[in-house]
């Protein structure tokens, strides 16, 4: 880890570089929820905290962790607060206003958006947040700069004491780079407390006279973006190439492979609002313009506009050019500036025809060992015996790989929280038999499940909840929330109980169970499932079990030997229900399609043991009191 | 126009691929040399595909265009093949032979060798290493990630003449140091018979 005042290029991710940046602009406060691409980016100030001094948490869901960056801004103290695209969507109340009342010290809002959806239900453009909330948006033209306009970032909330979105992306934020660390400082926070309700009470008499002033500070902040140092016009000639955020990164590189030489770029890393008089500067002179920006027309919409307003008429290209839809990348644009510029296209791929190869398709699957199979495994058979017919409304975690097969056990995934929050509406058009299951992960439900989980008891909607609690937030690496019972730096933290909550809520049958034990969780559920069905209530089960590709991270950094299972083949008759109807990774089958356990794969749960019929599983290093005390 | 080098690397979730790109990239890092690398690992869990691209020089964006990677390295077979629409006439594929299964039911597993020759016969350039045989002599089936890397630079097309001892010295900085470069020099020497 560099120390203060070095200044040997080190390679940082992106996520890295923007919590580096953060530091160095004197951040006091920052709070988030994890998703990707955002995460790393509060992890990483996790371990600079330690040094620095500031205060970070992992927070409930997003809207809790902008209010409370948020509230920390208004008494004074420099604020982040991250997460991914959609996360703003759940933070979108206390943001739409944030704009109104300002700060009292700078509180940026780091929107992490995954074009192309690598990892994400949509990949909705957050610009337009920007936009519609009058808030302004920052975006580095490369990954190089993503440190730079992370400070920037700062700046410009502090100079104005209003929100700032800082707007990265999975490329931006997933990939490496070198980047210089300036020198970092300690900042313990210290706020002070607030009376000025004209300003921060939001009552619509307030309200008015701060709407007017907002779009007062609006063209002050437009002014600022003109002249701004991460906004500039570069080169010339009669064809200009406007780019927003990182679109400038690959504008440089095509032009360059290109050979192209007689152009202008206009380029923008702070794009709402569009700066206008620099956009008029560019506009001069031209006779024609191409804007390459990933996803919607932001840039284009206002530009157009503006160039309108000011008699211009020349040709604008945009979107007729550059794909609406994924992420942009050297192909794209190269094929944008080729006919832009009625120049030759720089790549000649040879030409596969992928579907001859037969390759068989390689999604991503859970884990060996991973909890969340037995739950499936089990749930499948209580539901055969208890003679429901289910729809399961699934929700957002590794258990919506349960979609595949051969689980096929998630009918409906949408957004965190859907789940119970479907099944709500399914309880009550379904007949008897039909029962609504509503499948969520621990992290899950604390993040967006309570409410729903409420209305169920409340509007008496028969359903069974079963909440996954593999005891961490693992899809997005492994964080701890409310119920874990220790902090991401390994302090203890107070747990607040599902079992408890559910039953302070009013839900009359809780149940929990062990899924590694899969012959109790097929009874347990079973009994739960009869009971919706003959009482027409909610019930809720809770699946406890680690996420063992987080224990088994924790054995190897430990050195505690995990156990190891065993194929009989003597005994195993070829059936393949563990590698098909089950499908551990770590089962494969041999030629003969006997089953086998590739040892580097196996973590040892021993899951697998109660799926055989023919009792050909065992194992051959049994489990230790040290491997067992890893579990929680 | 501008000297720089297009490297894709692909394998499955769990081998390594990141370290790979790491290594190659704080080698040039520490000459001065830019680089970036995008790595494409959207989701915790192992077993999903992943891509990593490298780009040296002076570069501007992270991901290799399709048709446009100088050098592919692969460390499963299925899943070099799956990335071919990178390649054109001059890329130089190296390929470890090895198939993972992909653990969904029932699925048919292609041969290696029809793959192989499927490639061949659209032209593309390619070299086999049986990595995995390769890491094991090393002493670990998890060195597979550093016996491509020897290969790759027993290709002698990385720029800036970069040697085998800047590799090796960032490797030793490496968890089992002494297997990883036994491995990357196991790579180095099979891909240079074969060249
Ligand atoms: C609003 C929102 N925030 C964050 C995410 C990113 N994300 C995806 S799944 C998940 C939580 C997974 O945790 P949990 O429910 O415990 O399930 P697990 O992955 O542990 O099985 C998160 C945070 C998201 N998809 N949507
Ligand atoms: S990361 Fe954990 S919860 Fe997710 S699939 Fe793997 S074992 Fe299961
Ligand atoms: S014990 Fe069985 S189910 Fe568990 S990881 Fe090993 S093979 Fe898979």
């Amino acid at each position: 880890m560099p120390n203060s005042g070095e200044s040997r290029s080190i390679m940082l991710l992106g996520n890295e570089a923007v919590a580096y940046g953060a530091v160095e602009a004197g951040l006091e406060f920052a709070a988030a929820y994890p998703g990707t691409p955002s995460t790393e980016i509060v992890e990483t100030l996790f371990k600079l905290s330690k040094e620095y001094g500031f205060y970070v948490e992992w927070s409930t869901n997003e809207k809790v962790a902008l209010e409370a960056a948020y509230g920390a801004a208004i008494g004074g103290v420099k604020s982040l607060v991250a997460m991914k695209h959609v996360g703003v969507n759940v933070a979108m109340d206390p943001l739409s206003t944030s704009a109104y009342t300002g700060v009292e010290a700078a509180f940026v809002v780091v929107s992490a958006d995954d074009p192309d959806m690598w990892s994400s239900q949509n990949e909705q453009d957050n610009r337009w947040y920007g936009v519609r909330s009058y808030i302004p948006v920052l975006e580095a033209g490369s990954v190089l700069e993503l440190k730079d306009v992370t400070i920037e970032a700062f700046k410009l909330s502090e100079k104005f004491k209003h929100p700032v979105i800082l707007r990265t992306t999975t490329r931006l934020g997933h990939s490496r780079a070198p980047f210089n660390i300036g020198e970092l400082v300690k900042r313990v926070p210290r706020g002070s407390i607030i009376k000025n309700p004209a300003k921060y009470s939001v009552i619509p008499a307030h309200a008015r006279q701060l709407r007017r002033k907002l779009v007062e500070r609006w063209l002050e902040i437009e002014k600022y973006m003109d002249t701004a140092g991460f906004n500039w016009i570069e080169g010339d000639g009669k064809y200009l190439i406007v780019t927003s955020g990182l679109a400038y990164g690959y504008v440089k590189d095509a032009l360059s492979i290109m050979g192209i030489r007689n152009y202008k770029i206009l380029k923008l890393s702070g794009m709402v609002p569009l700066p206008r008089r620099l956009v008029k500067k560019a506009l001069d002179g031209v006779e024609k313009v191409l804007i390459v920006e990933e996803l919607e027309p932001v840039v284009e919409v206002f530009l157009k506009s503006y160039a309108y307003d000011e008699g211009f008429s020349m040709e604008i290209h945009g979107k007729n050019l550059v794909p609406l839809t994924g992420e942009l990348n050297l192909n794209k644009v190269c094929m944008a500036l080729s006919k832009f510029f009625e120049v030759e296209y720089p790549y000649n791929p040879i030409k596969v025809n992928i579907e001859d190869f037969g390759l068989p398709p390689r999604p991503p699957v859970l884990c060996p060992g991973c909890p969340h199979r037995g739950t499936f495994y089990a749930l499948r058979k209580a539901v055969a015996k208890a003679g429901v017919k289910p729809i399961y409304n699934g929700d957002i975690g590794c258990y919506s790989l349960g979609v595949l097969p051969p689980y096929n056990m998630q009918d409906t995934i949408v957004e965190m929280g859907g789940s119970i929050g479907f099944a709500n509406g399914f309880a009550h058009i379904l007949s008897d038999k039909e029962i609504p299951i509503a499948i969520i992960g621990d992290s899950t439900f604390f993040h967006s499940g309570l409410p729903p989980l409420v209305n169920a008891v409340y509007n008496l909607a028969p359903m069974l909840v079963l909440v996954m609690d593999n005891r961490v937030t693992a899809m997005t690496g492994a964080q701890p929330h409310p119920g874990t019972g220790f902090y991401q730096d390994g302090r203890d933290a107070p747990v607040i109980d599902i079992e408890d909550v559910a039953r302070g809520m009013g839900v009359k049958h809780v149940i929990k169970f062990d899924p590694y034990n899969i012959n109790e969780a097929v009874e347990k559920l079973t009994d739960a499932l009869e009971i919706v069905k003959e009482q027409r209530i909610p019930v809720v089960a809770v699946a406890v079990r680690a996420c063992s590709l987080y224990i088994d991270s924790i054995a190897r950094r430990k050195g505690v030997e995990r156990p190891l299972y065993s194929i009989d083949l003597e005994k195993c008759t070829a059936c393949g229900i563990c590698y098909n109807a089950f499908s551990c990774p770590a089962i494969v089958p041999l030629e003969d399609g006997k089953a086998s356990i590739d040892p580097t794969l196996c973590v040892g749960c021993g899951e697998c043991v109660y799926v055989c019929p023919y009792n050909a599983i065992h194992t051959i290093r049994p489990w230790t009191k040290e491997f067992e005390s890893l579990w929680w | 126009m501008m000297k720089y080098c297009d490297i894709l690397v692909t394998g499955v979730g769990g081998q390594g691929i990141i370290t790979f790109g790491r290594v190659l990239s704080s080698v040039y890092n520490k000459r001065g040399v830019r680089v970036m690398m995008a790595e494409t690992h959207g989701m915790s869990q192992r077993g999903g595909s992943v891509e990593v691209h490298i780009r040296i020089g002076d570069i501007h964006s992270p991901l290799v265009p399709v048709g446009g990677a100088d050098v592919i390295i692969g460390l499963e077979l299925i899943e070099t093949m799956r990335v071919l629409r990178y390649a054109n006439k001059d890329t130089i594929v190296v390929a470890n032979t090895r198939m993972i299964r992909p653990a969904l039911p029932k699925i048919n597993m292609p041969s290696p060798d029809e793959l192989i020759s499927k490639a061949e016969s659209l032209g593309i350039k390619i070299l086999t290493v049986n990595a995995h045989e390769l890491a094991l002599k090393a002493g670990s089936a998890l060195s597979v990630n550093m016996v491509m890397l020897g290969g790759l630079v027993a290709l002698d097309i990385l720029p800036g003449k970069v040697t085998k001892k800047d590799f090796l010295d960032v490797i030793s900085g490496l968890r089992m140091s002494e297997i990883n470069s036994k491995a990357f020099e196991m790579g180095y020497d099979a891909v240079k018979t074969i060249l």
